[in-house]
């Protein structure tokens, strides 16, 4: 049962494509996929290609139908439409129509969320400013650069200030600038309590912003959890030292593997008690020890090992 | 929904026909005649450009097509126009704007710039930022027909009511059944764009909605036309017999095929959209504002417009008895002028070549070819010594369906071939229309002479209406119902 703060709610979600009636055939795009997402929340959705993700966010803004189960927005059924209103959206691959210009189209579509004209007269220059689209907003959208048509296409999806935001690819076509103004806006709505559902395959953008990511292949969810979570510890450590002595891997070589020295340190691979070991050989040859990092798989590596144990 | 997002649908529809490349073609094309109506005047007897440069309609047209037009001799001396030839060619000039321009050029133009609204809301990346919005995807299909209609709506405005402001401001000539062209030129195209729009959703593919919406436009039209042309030679028969109850209806022999041809086309023209009916429903309208005419025989399709110039019509006369007579009386004082019009009674008479043969050897005067209304006529022409006046006489023979009429002119000799007085005859003869089945059929269109709005239903423009209304609604609710079931 969802609760006031869950904003997305899906529980046991299955699509079938193509299938055939009274069942049979067809492509499984979902396996009975259930996840929750709370208010406030910057929740990452990862998987390699065809793994069904853009087909969940679909079936949550009523773009696809759902074969079986049941998903929810704000506690109403996706597809409702004083659900949507709350929702804003940018598509991967989007195509906005081209014979708006940029402030019509966010007019437009403010309108169509429900906005009065006259609040989107004080919003829309704002809204152009954070996404950096000022100068251009008065042409025409088939006039706009990839990057452009990014930045105004996410625009749109939060002129009505809504209050879950699903973003797939958002950083798509745009260069490392404009992908930090992304991740700081990403950031701006987190701080103003908006839910962000981002869809991405930068897992170092993922890393950087999301607080939860669920990880999928195959239309089912192999892993969910906080960024720690997923990123579990390696075994390996790094140690800095004051001074870095000559012949260290002479004097810890031995106790883990993977001896590998650098001008401050060294790092190296250890069980917890050869970890004490190896501090208790430093300390009594007196070397300094500045600090010591255990080192985790970043979520790229997570993501590879964890999609790679799944079955082809 | 609520204001601001209809009100958004509105502005998104409105913005999509202007940026649109076709709409603004046609846009400047059909503002060519409307500036040319505003710059040309055109005057009873002459075209004026630019207020400066005047020609004559007389020099203009050959003097043997002036010659040849009209009933009534023309008087002697230089090649004069025939009466009311400055509205005829603005009728024929708006009518040719209208019917060849506007409704099927600008029809085939129309949907082929507009097409691929439908199709392209569809395409991948485009569907999924417009259905996210909190806005039904009927309302959005609808948008986009409405967007259509927009745009036919505002080209038939600035064509036809440009047009007639032009010519009224110009040419003081103003045609208020004009303006409804306006309404059935967006009728006309509602039809053929619910089905492209519809087709777009099912194809996905403006390509395909284009060439198939131009596949059923004439398709549609070939099939209403064979239809017609069954019902109005079936009401042709049924009025035949009905005039001639004497005449046993011969038994039906239909062959099983022509039967099936029969049931498949009528089953058709119920269900299917009669686009054809859209100019009928415009010219019905256009005769509502014409001016109520001197007499009518609605049965006949005969109209006599005006009276003989300075002559008053006799309250007693009557078409089917003595014939419907107007006089006038000479400046002289030497009795009266008068004309006549009379149904001839066929018991009597037998056939028009007899009469004219009796005519012929009792006048002793050969019949001179004419018209009345493009209807063939001979007119007899003599001079009577009548108490010793001379008179002159003039007798048109002419038919229409089964009856024969006849038109007599009586006057005195030297008034009556007055300058004045030709051309005031000329402009009477000119006024009589005939707008029979036969006149309909020679223009191929005597399905048109029964269509109207209190007729049986296979020729009644309500049943039209709601019939082609129907269709649309059920074309778009198919579209719509398509496009509830779409995956993107």
């Amino acid at each position: 049962m969802s609760t006031a703060e869950t904003i997305v709610s899906v529980r046991d979600v299955t699509k079938v494509y193509g299938g055939r009636m009274f069942g049979g055939g067809g492509f499984r795009a979902l396996e009975g996929i259930s996840l929750e997402v709370g208010r406030g929340q910057v929740f990452g959705l990862l998987g390699p290609n065809g793994a069904g993700k853009t087909t969940l966010v679909k079936i949550l803004l009523g773009l696809v139908g759902r074969t079986s189960g049941d998903a929810q927005l704000f506690g109403r059924p996706v597809g409702d439409a004083q659900a949507r209103m709350r929702v804003g959206y940018l598509p991967e691959g989007h195509r906005l129509p081209q014979y708006l210009t940029g402030i019509q189209m966010l007019e437009l579509f403010g309108m169509m969320c429900g906005r009065d004209r006259a609040y989107l007269r004080q919003r829309i220059p704002d809204l152009l400013e954070q996404v950096g689209m000022r100068d251009a907003a008065g042409r025409k959208i088939r006039e706009y650069s990839k990057g452009m048509t990014q930045r105004i296409g996410l625009a749109q999806a939060m002129i009505h200030e809504p209050d879950l935001v699903i973003l797939d690819e958002p950083t798509d076509g745009v260069d490392p600038v404009g992908r930090a103004a992304v991740r700081q806006i990403v950031q701006n709505l987190k701080e103003r309590g908006t839910t962000v559902f981002l869809n991405s395959h930068l897992l170092q953008e993922v890393e950087l912003i999301c607080d939860r990511v669920v990880i999928m292949a195959k239309g089912k969810i192999l892993r969910e959890g906080s960024i720690a979570e997923l990123t579990p510890r390696t075994g390996r450590y790094r140690f800095e030292l004051e001074p870095a002595p000559p012949l260290l891997a002479s004097l810890v070589g031995e106790l883990g593997s993977n001896f590998e020295a650098f001008p401050n340190g060294f790092e190296l691979q250890l069980s917890d008690a050869e970890l004490d070991q190896c501090v208790d050989r430093l300390r009594n040859a007196r070397i300094s020890i500045r600090g010591i990092t255990a080192r985790r798989l970043n979520l790229e590596q997570a993501f590879i090992q964890l999609v790679r144990k799944e079955p082809a | 929904m609520n204001r601001s997002t209809t009100k958004s649908l509105f502005l998104d529809a409105l913005y999509q026909v202007l940026d649109n490349l076709g709409f603004r073609i046609l846009l400047v094309l059909f503002l060519v005649p409307v500036a040319l109506s505003f710059l040309i005047q055109f005057g009873e007897q002459e075209i004026s450009f630019l207020w400066a440069w005047d020609v004559r309609y007389v020099d203009l047209i050959p003097d043997g097509l002036l010659r040849g037009s009209g009933g009534a001799p023309m008087p002697a001396g230089e090649a004069q126009l025939p009466p009311g030839f400055r509205d005829g060619l603005l009728q024929n000039i708006a009518t040719l704007l209208i019917d060849s321009v506007a409704d099927k050029f600008g029809l085939v133009f129309g949907i082929a710039a507009i097409s691929f609204y439908v199709p392209q809301m569809l395409e991948r990346g485009a569907a999924d930022v417009v259905f996210s919005k909190p806005v039904s995807r009927a309302a959005l299909f609808l948008s986009r027909y409405v967007a259509g209609l927009i745009f036919v709506g505002v080209l038939a405005l600035v064509l036809v009511g440009g047009t007639s402001l032009g010519l009224a401001v110009s040419s003081q000539y103003f045609d208020a059944g004009l303006l409804w062209s306006i309404v059935t030129l967006v009728y006309g195209f509602a039809i053929f764009h619910a089905i492209s729009c519809t087709i777009g959703v099912f194809t996905r593919n403006a390509i395909a909605s284009i060439l198939l919406t131009l596949v059923f436009m004439p398709v549609n039209c070939g099939l209403h036309a064979g239809w017609e042309s069954i019902a109005a030679g079936d009401r042709q028969e049924a009025d035949y017999y009905a005039r001639n109850p004497e005449k046993s209806v011969p038994d039906a022999d239909e062959s099983p095929a022509y039967s099936m041809l029969r049931t498949g086309l009528t089953a058709y023209h119920v269900l299917a959209p009669k686009s054809r009916d859209a100019t009928r429903m415009a010219k019905s309208w256009r005769k509502r504002f014409e001016a109520t005419p001197e007499f009518r025989d609605a049965d006949l399709g005969l109209d006599v417009l005006e009276p003989p110039p300075g002559f008053k019509r006799e309250p007693r006369s009557s078409f089917e008895g003595e014939g419907l007579t107007w006089l006038a009386p000479h400046p002289e004082g030497s009795g009266e002028a008068s004309w006549k019009l009379r149904s001839q009674d066929m018991e009597v008479i037998g056939s028009r070549s007899g009469m004219v043969k009796k005519l012929r050897k009792e006048l002793s005067v050969d019949p001179v070819r004419g018209d009345i209304s493009g209807r063939y006529t001979d007119r007899f022409e003599w001079v009577e010594d009548r108490g010793g006046e001379k008179r002159l006489r003039r007798r048109w023979v002419f038919q229409i369906n089964s009856r024969i009429l006849t038109l007599d002119y009586d006057a005195e000799a030297t008034w009556a071939r007055d300058v004045e007085q030709e051309n005031n005859a000329q402009k009477f003869v000119a006024s009589i229309r005939i707008e029979d089945a036969l006149s309909q059929q020679m223009t191929g269109a005597d399905y048109d002479a029964y269509f109207g709005w209190n007729e049986p239903w296979r020729f009644n423009a309500w049943f039209s209406i709601l019939t082609t209304v129907g269709f649309i609604v059920f074309v778009l609710a198919l579209g719509i119902g398509r496009l509830k079931r779409i995956d993107f």
